[in-house]
């Protein structure tokens, strides 16, 4: 009787898992973000109409899996950036597979469920699955990349899981090339098969064999790329012409803001991990997170004298951590710091180790209760563990879900300037940054352009057939740091704000209107 | 468990050595963009603050580019305007380059448009020259956009893993660029250096003549010809072109100079604002250099009037005798030896633009790489094959 109510209640306990993450899915479909915000965005849609790598649609170095799983979904789904959506959100959902078996390992079936309901839902993620950027769908495969390495590393002799390592690796870098740094997971695991197998007679030509299958499984996406430029020559020209391009490039390098590289590990850790990514911007989820941290601690401190018996699964975190550490870096010299969302991909494997080790302290108070003199306090730090839990997921849904909303219904500060330039008088023109990307893609229909550099500008000012002329905050900063004077001919005219954590660059937009009589004073 | 550690260590030491070489190859450059255009944007910058050393070293850095697609009398007119600080004309003749480049994109692109990639690279430079002209130009620029939008769909596409596999529809794409050419080119005008009377006959420059001027890169004939004709006739060309050729006949016949009233199509009307410059403001006539915007405004007037009208042939005559006119007016001193040189430099030209040619078209890296790669595929397959037969998998 007692084991049919276990049975029960189990039951019970995986099918509310399993409608949870079936809840995540709907939500990102539900309030899948109906606006194409950024530059990027706008990249990856007209990429599902048409491929083109030369026209940045999408930009290099190409997403050729993201782009063509959207293409299959587009047969389908008319929107091209809701095409991205809806790959992105089946990947997400599938993810939860490869986190339920590598959280398995050390708190079980049902426990490693509910992590997988606790990372799926982390707000920021979350919002991932209703955009149309290639993060999600990067995470996604991540996560199974990371299982296949996890399984492989149990059975070093089996080709199968190596093999399936290998192919997933492939996969993951045909999202996104940018992820790369977690190839040293891989590059681990050849280490550790090769010094395992001491005398064994084949481990070098085995190595071998794995490097040539890492190369040729790249060649495969790489190939798709060639193929979609026609032939290797034409993917060879069109490669030369972006190296050429940066070295010939003119007015460019006014954008680059050199950070000192301790600003940019306070930032990237305090501003984008923790406080964007981690507590989304909520001091709830602050809190909730706080108070499962004291009580996972608190039981730590119980459990001191008792004995730890997951060495093995300790050590074999240590692989995950290297590679979080090797992509963490990686961010930090190499990609763009304006934006939280490159650090994304460390978050989900932090939170399985954080969910992960709470609930395995709280099975192991419970274990250690039986029997023992502190049982009521062991008992309680358990159940505080499992109340923080429990906290942490009802409010995760309840900051995400309103995220989810707000990215859905707020229109962009973007698509807010865009309505607003088509209600004034033509003929004006209308110079930006990025901004451009997105009214192309809008399909205004006045004049704008890119600009960065000033004299160029006031040469087109000077030349200009009477248009009124407005420009955006992005062009006037960016005109500041090339002249002290720039500011002078302006007066602000409108100003629009959408939500930051959605786009943390371009969500403040200010127009300026350039004023005619500073004409006379530039010509002198 | 200390293994681990040291290897992963080992790792993160190499990827941190690797990063920063890694990170300047990710902020990767845009092959949108071409080089003569942005060479303009340097000097229209600086002209506009008057500093005309950074002016001409920008111009310096593209001289030869210029000189070797767009003919050596382009490029000595630039240098008599970047010399004498004429910063209306240099920018007037500059932008007139820039037409000129945009042709040579095109007549470059229409050549093979099988080789789907170095057309669409090509298409894509001649449309980043359209953006460098498009603040100039006031109106109908999105209609040119949309035809620049359509070309390179009519260019087709090989898809991505075979999805979304498109083919070329070269007379599509023949005929939105012919549109793109003769809706932008009548808006910028050409005014070539004249050389003044004055100066000694000895001087062995007689590429200031006018009669040398544009003569950009082979191939420029079809498309120059079949500009101004209106789209959807895809056999008027041809028309248009015989006809032209037989007014250049026509002309051949009383003066010596065939055969640059050939080698451009362009030339004639260009020509003819010198008269037209003269009548208007003859103080003008007295400097070394046509300038004027009248002569500007009369040259679109009457190339609009072409453009429209289209009795090219009917046109063509009267002005190739002024131009004879004028070539005769302004050096009358040993004109057969000069033409004849003309001639000669002419050819010169297209001889050189030819030797550039290859370098449009084909990529000198093309043979190596495809090698480099054949080579890796056999090593690859048949190092695998060995070892899975030694291994005992096969």
């Amino acid at each position: 009787m007692k084991h049919r109510s276990s049975l029960v209640a189990r039951g019970i306990f995986i099918l509310t898992a399993s409608i949870a993450l079936a809840a995540i899915f709907c939500m990102n479909l539900l309030y899948a973000s109906p606006f194409v915000s950024s530059w990027d965005e706008a990249d990856f849609a007209l990429a599902v109409d048409r491929f083109d790598l030369l026209a940045m649609q999408p930009h290099f170095p190409g997403y050729p899996y993201f782009i063509a799983g959207a293409k299959l979904v587009h047969a389908w789904v008319v929107d091209p950036a809701q095409s991205l959506i809806l790959w992105n959100a089946v990947l997400a959902l599938s993810s939860a597979l490869p986190i339920t078996l590598l959280a398995r390992r050390s708190v079980g079936w049902i426990n490693a469920l509910w992590v997988a309901v606790g990372v799926q839902s982390l707000p920021y993620l979350w919002l991932m699955g209703s955009r149309p950027m290639s993060e999600c769908a990067g995470i996604a495969v991540l996560w199974w990349y990371l299982w296949s390495v996890r399984s492989a590393l149990d059975r070093p002799q089996s080709n199968i899981r190596l093999g399936a390592a290998i192919l997933l690796f492939s996969i993951l870098m045909g999202i996104r090339l940018s992820y790369f740094p977690f190839g040293i997971a891989l590059a681990l695991l050849l280490i550790i098969q090769f010094s395992s197998a001491a005398n064994s007679r084949g481990r070098l030509r085995r190595l071998i064999l794995a490097i040539a299958a890492i190369g040729i499984s790249q060649l495969v996406w790489i190939g798709g790329l060639v193929q979609s430029e026609g032939t290797l020559p034409g993917f060879w020209k069109l490669s030369t012409a972006f190296v050429e391009g940066h070295f010939s490039e003119w007015g460019g390098g006014i954008a680059d803001s050199s950070m000192p590289i301790g600003t940019r590990l306070v930032t990237l850790i305090k501003d984008h991990l923790i406080r964007d990514i981690w507590f989304s911007r909520s001091v709830v989820l602050a809190v909730a997170y706080g108070l499962l941290l004291a009580a996972a601690a608190w039981g730590i401190g119980r459990l001191r004298g008792s004995r730890w018996n997951d060495t093995a699964e300790q050590r074999s975190g240590k692989w995950l951590l290297i590679s979080l550490a090797a992509y963490a870096i990686w961010v930090l010299l190499g990609q763009n710091i304006e934006k939280p969302r490159h650090i994304a991909p460390v978050a989900g494997p932090l939170l399985l180790i954080l969910y992960a080790g709470a609930l395995r302290v709280a099975q192991l108070l419970r274990e250690a209760s039986i029997g023992c003199r502190g049982w009521h306090g062991h008992k309680a730090a358990a159940g505080a563990i499992y109340i923080a839990v429990a906290g942490l997921l009802v409010s995760q849904s309840i900051v995400g879900a309103q995220w989810l909303k707000l990215q859905a219904g707020q229109k962009p500060a973007v698509y807010q300037l865009n309505d607003y330039m088509k209600t004034l008088d033509q003929p004006f023109v209308l110079y930006t940054w990025e901004e451009t990307r997105v009214l192309h893609y809008l399909q205004a229909e006045y004049e704008h352009r890119k600009i960065v550099t000033f004299d160029y500008f006031q040469s087109l000012v000077q030349s200009g057939n009477g248009q009124r002329i407005y420009l955006t905050n992005h062009v006037l900063e960016g005109f500041l740091q090339q002249n002290a004077d720039a500011a002078k001919g302006v007066i602000p005219v409108a100003e629009f704000a959408s939500e930051d954590l959605f786009d943390p660059v371009y969500s403040r937009i200010t127009v300026y209107e350039w004023m005619r009589p500073d004409e006379g004073q530039a010509e002198k | 468990m200390s293994r681990w550690l040291r290897n992963g260590l080992m790792l993160v030491a190499l990827l941190i050595w690797m990063s920063p070489a890694q990170a300047l190859a990710y902020s990767y450059g845009d092959a949108n963009t071409e080089d003569v255009a942005e060479t303009f944007k340097v000097i229209v910058s600086a002209v506009n603050e008057n500093d005309w050393t950074a002016a001409e070293e920008a111009y310096k850095v593209r001289r030869s580019e210029i000189k070797s697609h767009f003919g050596e009398a382009v490029a000595l007119t630039l240098d008599k305007n970047m010399e004498e600080k004429a910063s209306k004309l240099l920018i007037a003749n500059y932008k007139a380059v820039l037409v000129m480049n945009l042709d040579r994109r095109f007549t470059y692109a229409q050549k093979d448009l099988s080789d789907y990639a170095g057309t669409k690279l090509l298409l894509a430079k001649a449309k980043a020259t359209f953006d460098t002209l498009s603040p100039y130009i006031s109106s109908g620029t999105d209609q040119i956009n949309q035809a620049f939008e359509e070309a390179l769909e009519a260019l087709g596409n090989p898809g991505l893993f075979g999805v979304g596999k498109k083919d070329a529809d070269p007379d599509t794409f023949k005929q939105k660029v012919n549109f793109i050419y003769g809706k932008v080119n009548p808006q910028f005008p050409y005014k070539a250096y004249v050389k003044p009377a004055a100066p000694a006959p000895g001087k062995d420059k007689p590429v200031t003549k006018p009669s040398s001027t544009p003569k950009p890169s082979p191939g420029k004939e079809p498309s120059a010809a079949a500009k101004p004709e209106p789209s959807g006739q895809p056999k008027a060309p041809e028309a248009v072109k015989g006809a032209d050729s037989a007014a250049a006949g026509a002309a051949a016949s009383s003066k010596p100079k065939n055969e640059d009233a050939e080698a451009s199509v362009d030339k004639p009307k260009e020509e003819a604002e010198a008269p037209v410059t003269e009548a208007t403001t003859p103080e003008e006539s007295s400097a070394e250099v046509v300038t004027a915007e009248p002569g500007t405004d009369a040259a679109a007037g009457q190339e609009e009037a072409v453009a429209e009208d289209k009795p090219t042939a009917e046109e063509s005559p009267p002005a190739d005798t002024n131009a004879s006119e004028v070539s005769a007016g302004s050096d009358e001193t040993s004109e057969g030896a000069q033409s004849e040189k003309a001639a000669s430099d002419s050819q010169a030209a297209a001889a050189e633009a030819e030797g550039h040619a290859p370098m449009e078209r084909t990529d000198r890296t093309n043979t190596s790489v495809t090698i480099f790669v054949v080579a890796g595929v056999i090593l690859l397959g048949g190092g695998g094959l060995y070892f899975a037969r030694k291994k005992g998998l096969l």
